[in-house]
Parts: C-alpha cells; sequence; structure tokens
C-alpha cells in the first residue's frame, strides 16, 4: 500500500491550512491511531546501548536504523521490532539520510562522529536528535551551528535537565532553581560546586580508558575503519569501542565527556549564561595519558562575572554546598540556610517559556529549548574542561571569538583534523 | 589563492631546512626511550613525559628547540608506531619547520593519513599567527608535490587535505578538476570539496558538471558543495552560481536543498534578496515557506516589516500566518497589534497561527481576541486560545478571565479554572471560593487547585468559614490546601484564626480537618495551641491533635514532641515515634544529628519491633 508521509503531505499542500483543517486525525486514523500521514518518521544512526532507548521514544515512527557492527545492527532490529517498528537496515549512514521519508534523524554514536552524523543528516533536510555530549570539540559544535541555519533543521540534544525532571542532587528543576537565582536572594557571584557530595556522579573510574592495549583482530561483524571515521586510526582492541570508548580522547573525554553536558547544560540555563561562557579554567589533575582518559581532582571554571563553577573529580568537597553566595547557601536536596526557600520558589515569578516538546516543534518549526545554539555553548563548556586537563594548564578563552587567547596548542583542539575523506572545514555550505 | 612559484619554493625549502637544523642542536633525551610498542608494551611513562614536555614547549620560550628534536627524532625512528606518535606531536605543537619532514610520509602507506592531519594543523597554525606570509615551503606546496605519486587512501588524504589548507597552483586544480570525474564517489566528493574550498573561478563548470547524473546522497553533496563554492567565490560570480544551482533543483521533491539555496542566496545578497524571500512565505510547499520565516527573521532590513504588514491585508492565509510569525520573530513594532488582530480572521489556519504566537504579544492588544475564541469560537479555536491565556502572566489578564469565567458555560468554566491555578491573584483567588461552592464536580476539582496556588492571607477567614460548614471529605481536602497556601508567611496569624474556631468538644469532620490543618500551616502558635487541645479536648479531639503532631514538620518543636510522645501510650505511642522518625529522616539537619534524635526517639519507641525499625532506619542515614 502506498503511504503518504507527513513530508509528502507538507509538500503537496497546495493550501496547506486547509489540508489540515478539513481533514481530522480520527476520519484518517480511527480512535487512538494516529493516520500516517501526521505521524513523524524517524532514523536512527547507531543501534548500541544508547540507541536502544533512542528506539524506545515515543513521537515518531522508526523507519530505519543504522550500524557498522552487524551484532548491533541485529539487536537494534529486534528492540524496533518490540516497538511495532519493521525497519529497514542501512550499513552506510549516508545511504539512510538521503531517503525522502525521513522527518528526524536521531544520532546516537560515539561522540567522534556526532558533527559528521548531525551535520549530514541537516544537509539532506532532517531534523537532527542528537545524543550528548553535542561534538567533541569546539569548532565542530560551530559547524552544526552553522548547518542547522542554512539548512532551517530543527536540533535538539537528549538531555532535558533545563527543561523538566529534577536536577539530579539538588532535589528541584532547574527552573526552580534559576527562580532562585534570578532572586538574587544568594547573592553573587556565586559558586557552584559539582561532584559527589553535592548529588552528582562523574563516573571516573567506569569510563577510563586502559594503556598499551595489544593489537587485537578486528570481529568479523565490525566495520572498524568505517567506526573510526575522522579519528586518527588506532590498532583495535576491543575496549577502545563500544561504551568502553568513552576512555580514549580520540572518540570522547570519559566521564566528563558522558556527565557533562547533564550536569553543566543546566547551571548555564539558571545562571542565565546561554549567550556566553567561561573566561578561564583552571584544572588540577596529574599529566594525562596521551592517549587514555584518566582520573582528573578539579576543574574550575571561571565567568567573566566571577561566577565559578568546580567540577569535584576526586569528591573531596564534603561539605561544599551547591551553590553559594554572599547571602545564603543551598546544600544537596535543595537545604538551605535561607528558611523556607522552596515555599518561597512558589511565590518568584516564572521564567521564560521553554519548547519542550521536540515533535511539536519539529511540526511547527519551532526551536527546542536545549537546541544548537545554546547547547553549543555548555559543550565549549565542557570542551574547554577536556583541553583543559589534557593540557595540564590554565587557559583563557574569549567568548566572543571562541577560542583560547595566547595559546597556539589549546586552539590547534579546537578545530582538529579529521582523517580523508571526512571532513568539516569549509564552513557555510 | 595561488602558490607560489616553484622556483621560489624550492629555494626557501632550502634556507628553511638548514635554518631548522642548524638553529637547535637536537637533544634527543626524552624522545631516545620511545619505543615501538611491539617492542615493548611498557614505555607509558616515557610517553606520558614526552607529551608533558610537548605541552609545556608548546606555552613556552623552549618551542622550537622541542620541535627541533622531535623533528630529529622522527627522522631517525625506525619503527612505525614511534614514527606516528611523534608525528602526533609535531601536529600538536609543529610549525614551518615540521613541514618538509612531515611532506616525507605522504607517500607512506600506514603514515599518509597521520601527516596529512598534522600537515593541516600545521598550516592552520602559521597561517593564523600570520606566519604564511613569510613561510618558505607551505602545506600546499608538500601537498601539491605528493599529489601526482600517490593512490588509494592516501589520494583522498591528499586530496582531502589539499581543500583543507584552501590552495592550490594551477598543475593541482587540473588534477583535481579530473579527479571530480572519477566514479570512485568518495574520490569523486572529495575533489569537489577540496574545489570548492580553494574556490578558484576556473572550477565553475567543472563543480556544475558534478551535480549531473548523480542520485540522493551524492546528488545532495553534489549540490551542497556549489553552493560552498558559490560562497567562497566573488559575490557577483557567486550568486550566478547559486542561481544555476537552484534551476538544477527540484523544489518539491528535493525542497531542502532548494531551502539551501535560498538561504545561500540571502548570505551572497544579503539585503537585497527580501524581496525574493518574502515571495515564499505563501509558498505550497510548507517547509519553503517555514523556512523562508526562519530565513527572514535574522535580517536586520526594517522596510521588510511594512511589507509583511501589507501582505497580511492581501494575500493568502497561508502566507498570512507565515508573516504573522515572521513579524513576531522579528519583535517587528506592529507584530503584537497585527495578532491581536489576526485573532478575528476569518480563517481558522490564521486565528490559530495568532493564538499561538499571541504569548509574544502585548497583552492588551490579544486579551480580547483571545476570550473571543475561547467563549465563542470552534473547539480548535478554544484549545488554542485557552493554551494562550494559560501563558499569560496573572497580573495582566486577572480581569479578564474573570469577565470570561461569569459568561462561560460549565465545561468552559473548568477549562478558565485550571488556566487560573497558574495565576496567583487575590480577585481569582476569590472567585475559586465562590467556585468551590458549586455543585458541578469539575469545577470544584479546578477551583480548589486554584485555591491551593493562588489564596492568600486575606482567603483565610473566608476559608477556615467554608470549611466550618463543610462535611464532605474530599471539599475538605480541597480546603485545607488552599488555607495552608494562605498561610504562607502569616502562620501564627492563621493559626491563631484556626484555633479560636475549633470546638473542643466536637468530632465532627470539619473539626477535625480544622486540627489536621495546624501541622501543615506549622509555627509556634500552631503547636501551641495543639499542646493545649491535648490537655482540654475531648477524646476524639485528642485522638486527632495526636495524629496531628505525628505529622509536624519541623525540627525546631523536636524536644517538646518527644516529651509529648514519652506521655502517650499504646496505638498513639507507635504513631508519634512513626511520625517523628520520618520528620527526623526529611529534616533539615545535618548526617551526626539525625542520628542523634533517632538514637533518642529509639529509647521512647514501644515495642521491640519499633525500636528496630528506627535503628535500621539512623544506620541507613548517610
Amino acid at each position: 500500500m502506498a503511504k503518504m508521509s507527513r513530508r509528502t503531505l507538507l509538500k503537496a499542500a497546495t493550501a496547506t491550512a486547509a489540508t489540515f483543517n478539513i481533514v481530522p486525525r480520527h476520519v484518517l486514523g480511527g480512535p487512538g491511531y494516529v493516520p500516517p500521514s501526521e505521524e513523524l518518521t524517524r532514523a536512527i544512526i547507531g543501534s548500541g546501548g544508547m540507541a536502544q532507548s533512542h528506539m524506545k521514544y515515543k513521537g515518531s515512527r522508526i523507519l530505519a536504523i543504522c550500524d557498522v557492527d552487524k551484532n548491533q545492527l541485529a539487536r537494534g532490529v529486534k528492540t524496533c521490532a518490540g516497538q511495532g517498528f519493521k525497519v529497514d537496515t542501512y550499513h552506510d549512514f549516508r545511504e539512510m539520510v538521503a531517503r525522502d521519508d525521513i522527518d528526524i534523524v536521531s544520532v546516537v554514536t560515539p561522540p567522534h562522529w556526532h558533527a559528521l552524523h548531525a551535520i549530514a543528516a541537516s544537509d539532506a533536510g532532517k531534523d537532527v536528535w542528537c545524543e550528548k555530549p553535542m561534538t567533541r570539540t569546539i569548532g565542530e559544535g560551530q559547524k552544526v551551528v552553522e548547518a542547522c541555519k542554512r539548512n532551517g533543521t530543527i536540533f535538539r540534544i537528549n538531555t532535558w535537565f533545563r527543561m523538566y525532571g529534577n536536577f539530579y542532587g539538588s532535589g528541584v528543576t532547574a527552573n526552580q532553581i534559576k527562580k532562585v537565582v534570578r532572586s538574587g536572594v544568594l547573592g553573587g557571584p556565586l559558586k557552584i560546586v559539582i561532584g559527589k557530595h553535592q548529588g552528582f556522579n562523574w563516573k571516573i573510574d567506569m569510563w577510563s580508558g586502559k594503556y598499551n592495549l595489544p593489537p587485537t583482530k578486528v570481529p568479523a561483524e565490525l566495520d572498524y575503519n568505517f567506526w573510526l571515521g575522522p579519528a586518527p586510526y588506532k590498532p583495535y582492541h576491543p575496549h577502545r569501542v563500544h561504551q568502553s570508548f568513552r576512555g580514549y580522547w580520540d572518540y570522547d573525554g570519559g566521564g566528563l565527556g558522558d556527565m557533562g553536558m547533564h550536569y553543566i547544560d543546566p547551571v548555564q540555563y539558571y545562571l542565565d549564561k546561554d549567550h556566553t561562557t567561561p573566561v578561564k579554567v583552571e584544572v588540577d589533575t596529574d599529566p594525562q595519558h596521551y592517549d587514555a582518559v584518566k582520573s582528573w581532582r578539579k576543574i574550575t571554571y571561571t565567568y567573566e562575572d566571577g561566577t565559578q563553577v568546580i567540577l569535584d573529580g576526586d569528591n573531596s568537597m564534603v561539605n561544599s554546598p551547591y551553590i553559594e553566595g554572599p547571602k545564603g547557601k543551598i546544600f544537596k536536596g535543595f537545604r538551605s540556610t535561607i528558611p523556607r526557600l522552596r515555599e518561597m520558589v512558589d511565590t518568584m515569578p516564572e521564567t521564560e517559556h521553554q519548547n519542550k516538546e521536540f515533535h511539536e516543534c519539529v511540526r511547527e518549526r519551532k526551536k527546542f529549548g536545549l537546541n544548537e545554539v545554546n547547547g553549543h555553548r555548555s559543550t565549549t563548556m565542557l570542551n574547554m574542561g577536556i583541553i583543559a586537563v589534557q593540557l595540564n594548564r590554565t587557559l583563557h578563552f574569549d567568548p566572543v571569538k571562541e577560542e583560547f587567547i595566547n595559546d597556539d596548542e589549546a586552539n590547534r583542539m579546537i578545530n582538529q583534523p579529521m582523517r580523508g575523506p571526512w571532513n568539516l572545514e569549509g564552513g557555510k555550505q | 589563492m595561488m602558490r607560489k612559484s616553484a622556483l621560489c619554493a624550492i629555494a626557501t625549502a632550502a634556507l628553511c631546512a638548514l635554518s631548522s637544523c642548524s638553529t637547535h642542536k637536537p637533544d634527543t633525551a626524552l624522545t631516545k626511550n620511545i619505543k615501538p610498542w611491539a617492542e615493548n608494551t611498557n614505555d607509558t611513562k616515557d610517553r606520558i613525559a614526552l607529551r608533558n614536555a610537548t605541552h609545556k614547549a608548546a606555552a613556552g620560550i623552549d618551542r622550537d628547540q622541542h620541535e627541533a628534536n622531535l623533528i630529529y627524532s622522527l627522522e631517525n625512528a625506525k619503527d612505525y608506531e614511534v614514527k606516528r606518535f611523534l608525528i602526533h606531536e609535531l601536529k600538536l605543537i609543529g610549525g614551518t619547520a615540521s613541514i618538509k619532514p612531515l611532506s616525507q610520509y605522504l607517500r607512506d602507506p600506514k603514515l599518509c593519513s597521520h601527516a596529512t592531519q598534522a600537515l593541516q594543523a600545521v598550516n592552520n597554525s602559521v597561517n593564523g599567527a600570520g606566519e604564511g606570509l613569510i613561510s618558505t615551503y607551505s602545506a600546499a606546496d608538500a601537498l601539491a608535490e605528493a599529489l601526482p605519486n600517490v593512490y588509494g587512501e592516501n589520494l583522498i588524504h591528499i586530496v582531502k587535505t589539499i581543500g583543507s589548507v584552501k590552495e592550490a597552483d594551477g598543475e593541482t586544480l587540473e588534477a583535481l578538476h579530473k579527479l571530480t570525474k572519477s566514479k570512485d564517489t568518495v574520490l569523486k566528493e572529495t575533489a569537489v570539496r577540496a574545489l570548492a574550498e580553494i574556490a578558484d573561478d576556473s572550477s565553475a563548470n567543472t563543480m556544475m558538471e558534478a551535480i549531473s547524473g548523480e542520485k540522493h546522497y551524492i546528488r545532495s553533496k553534489m549540490v551542497s558543495l556549489n553552493l560552498l563554492y558559490a560562497r567562497n567565490i566573488d559575490p557577483d560570480e557567486g550568486e550566478t552560481h547559486a542561481l544555476n544551482v537552484m534551476s538544477k533543483v527540484d523544489r518539491t521533491k528535493e525542497d531542502h536543498l532548494y531551502i539551501k539555496c535560498l538561504s545561500t542566496l540571502q548570505d551572497i545578497k544579503g539585503n537585497d534578496f527580501n524581496d525574493d524571500l518574502i515571495s515564499y512565505l505563501g509558498d505550497s510547499n510548507l517547509r519553503i515557506a517555514f523556512a523562508t520565516v526562519n530565513l527572514l527573521a535574522v535580517t536586520n532590513d526594517k522596510s521588510i516589516d511594512s511589507k509583511l504588514v501589507s501582505g497580511l491585508e492581501k494575500k493568502s492565509p497561508l502566507f498570512q500566518a507565515q508573516a504573522l510569525k515572521t513579524l513576531s520573530l522579528r519583535k517587528a513594532d506592529k507584530a503584537s497589534f497585527m495578532i491581536g488582530k489576526s485573532l478575528h480572521s476569518p480563517d481558522q489556519y490564521v486565528r490559530k497561527t495568532a493564538a499561538i504566537l499571541s504569548s509574544e504579544a502585548e497583552v492588551e492588544d490579544v486579551i480580547d481576541g483571545l476570550m473571543n475564541l475561547v467563549l465563542k469560537g470552534s473547539a480548535e479555536d478554544k484549545t488554542y486560545g485557552l493554551a494562550a491565556l494559560h501563558r499569560i502572566p496573572a497580573k495582566d489578564c486577572a480581569g479578564a478571565l474573570i469577565k470570561a469565567y461569569r459568561n462561560a458555560d460549565n465545561a468552559t468554566k473548568a477549562s478558565l479554572l485550571s488556566i487560573m491555578a497558574s495565576k496567583r491573584n487575590p480577585a481569582i483567588a476569590d472567585l475559586a471560593l465562590q467556585a468551590s461552592l458549586t455543585d458541578d464536580r469539575n469545577i470544584k476539582k479546578e477551583a480548589y487547585k486554584v485555591l491551593k496556588n493562588t489564596s492568600d492571607f486575606s482567603q483565610a477567614p473566608k476559608l477556615i468559614a467554608i470549611m466550618k460548614n463543610c462535611e464532605s471529605s474530599s471539599d475538605l481536602k480541597g480546603l485545607q490546601a488552599g488555607l495552608v497556601a494562605s498561610a504562607f508567611a502569616h502562620e501564627n496569624d492563621v493559626a491563631s484564626q484556626v484555633l479560636k474556631n475549633i470546638q473542643k468538644g466536637s468530632s465532627a469532620k470539619s473539626n477535625l480537618s480544622l486540627i489536621q490543618v495546624l501541622s501543615r500551616i506549622g509555627g509556634k502558635t500552631a503547636f501551641n495551641g495543639l499542646k493545649s487541645l491535648l490537655s482540654v479536648g475531648s477524646e476524639a479531639v485528642q485522638k486527632e491533635t495526636v495524629r496531628t503532631l505525628a505529622k509536624w514538620t519541623s525540627l525546631d518543636e523536636f524536644s517538646e514532641l518527644l516529651r509529648i510522645t514519652s506521655k502517650t501510650e499504646g496505638a498513639n505511642r507507635t504513631l508519634m515515634v512513626r511520625g517523628l522518625s520520618t520528620l527526623v529522616v526529611n529534616g533539615n539537619t545535618d548526617t551526626a544529628n539525625k542520628k542523634s534524635l533517632l538514637q533518642k526517639l529509639s529509647n521512647l519507641a514501644p515495642n521491640d519491633a519499633e525500636k528496630k525499625k528506627i535503628l535500621d532506619l539512623k544506620t541507613k542515614i548517610k
């Protein structure tokens, strides 16, 4: 049966308003059933652990999945079938994103691929639902922002704590914290500590890499060269791929890369810093291994107004408040030195509306709450920390030019050359 | 940009090589211990030490010396793994002196990709520092020399990097033009991208030819790269090229490419393209129309606003809706007024769009129109009208909501109340009090939500009066929530009013409900009042009082609560002990104090089982 996808419908809508209004949903779809013409469709790049969740997200019908590992692809087919989707499978994402009947592409691959996959999807006219971190380098983030602009792409990053859900150890939503920060009851500048004793887990040991891995035969099911893609060629070892990849600088940034966006993005949001980034990052760490991500003790960011964000990697800040200002403190679980703060929050002015429904944003072409622009800023903050840890020195950053000040080596890490033929250079397309 | 003459390059390369080797005598102390992995799998410390030295050198004055050491070691290294590691170090720190040594590996099947990445990083860095102006032997020279002699993957690496350094001489350009005809689509795409990056005028025809005959992904890529080329060349030529590309695109089947063409032309032509863009707002392809809204939203040309307003009077509903969105995103002077006006449009789609946008408008411009949608519109009008009202601050719309409520049917009344629940305003709270007295369950339910969120001190006496005459458990629960809200920052005053209305001998639901609410109000007055009820109240009142004290929410009165607990017996003792355990666990105090309080509480447990529960809780607290 020939199906009319939503994209086809949009293209064919000569009198669009009339089309949407004359045909009620129930006439086409029946009770409890969304007609194909109004249903959004999605494809997923990457079929590993995290992709299993993406296959279960509601709101769109999955048509296709892609992976360079045959076993993972087979697992994805099963999961999709469990959700009622019979999906086509692809080895090469470029073929999949070229399909005309796909509205949204989920990017659920290791971070060294995020920018390439997101931009390929955007250039193919799809909207993008990208896993965190948005990109592995600051330069890649800039390219994603440009691509979304030139293609009119609706983009979301798959973390949500700035919009809804209790924000880890804080015990309240980021929105409630924003109200408190804006009210001025804490004073300023603020000091924020993100660590175990404030209710956050950096997963440093879980995502550390290993040394001296002996070259190992690549399993038949995996196209390792394609998996590496833009990353420098290194001999295969199972620990370098599938989940544990996070422990290697070529692909991610360890626990910081995994959890950073979850923890840092809401901070950028509630501090009203979405338009900027810190101007300085200091690190306390032993020299890092050149390939494997290892532990670090502290990363301290400072904004131009003196606000500080400290990432506590060695869990030593036992008694530190989560947020501290000259006039008050907030501890884990929203305990505070300010009496009845939780009740006070209800009386504080509401914050600006955020678009929280991604599928609605796709339908109405509205920017999603956490999009490529504010997401790039929080990813930049994350990547500033990753670079400073690798270089083991204090870095100064210009948030307008988006480059480090007087540090050529750090700036070389903003735009890291990709292995051919993969390429993001060239700016606007 | 064209490469310097080959003659000049050779001469200066020789000079550079001489200078780089003669200025800094190599010191291999750090590099000599670096071993191939296959030979020695435990050289991590040495490699980390070298990497650390690279980081330090990059930030310090001994950078040139460190670079010379790395180059010397690279030239003398025998093992592939060691070379790869050293090339990576040069990628981080190398300058012009590294270009020639790195170029030696462009034909190496294993090291070419690493060498090209390093050359690209070096090129970006020296150009960024202005060093390129005096550079002698450039990355472009090295890549051009290697190009005729490489094949397979190495060819792709080199072509890609030529594009990245954005520089090629005539021979190289010619070679790239030939490669765009390749049947190997990866090689073709890489060559076309390189030409787009280099942006030489002579490549225009070759670029256009690359689109022909291709399908799907490759065609899409070729169009994109042509548009990149159009942006990179002279603006007049770029416009012509982009228009040529657009003429090859099927706007129905390839709308995403069409949008990209529009975006490119906007970047090239600037505000001169705005009139063309406005004509796409009413495009029958919604994706194109929607994309045009976003493109126009960011232009700095104020003159388009009047054209959009004019279009609102004359053009199709689709155009009107997109023009409204554009005006709203642009925060145009007339946007708010036009949104309000459009709420009365005869077209449903325009009304819906205006309702969605009304949260961005001035309230006085839209409030009448929204009320009209809610009270007199279609089902869809009502849905979008209510959603819009939900987003408007209370102070701006309380009066209108109340007025609408009085004229609405029961179903709409419930909907309006659900909107009012988010709006803290005394007049709204008064209305909810009245609404809570109706017989309609849905209205009552919503009215209690409003009271919970909006009641203030002035509502307390009225709420108490209603509670005194109420015997429905669910209604009392709703009213309690309102009373608790009204006590915020006035807990002692409200508690005092509640206590005055409690009858010491009455077991009526309303009376017990007033007792219960005291623990949620909190404060000294409530606590002392409850204490006195323990001694003067009837049995039912005393029982309810114990229950209420067991739900006390502040640790400030904990010692007194312990004393009260010690005087209770049987079920009341169990109730108090359990309630106080919860209070401690959730209390606002540190872990050590919580443990201490639980220890004291355990001594009052009515039996061993309760005592064990408390001590278990104590061990679990962290």
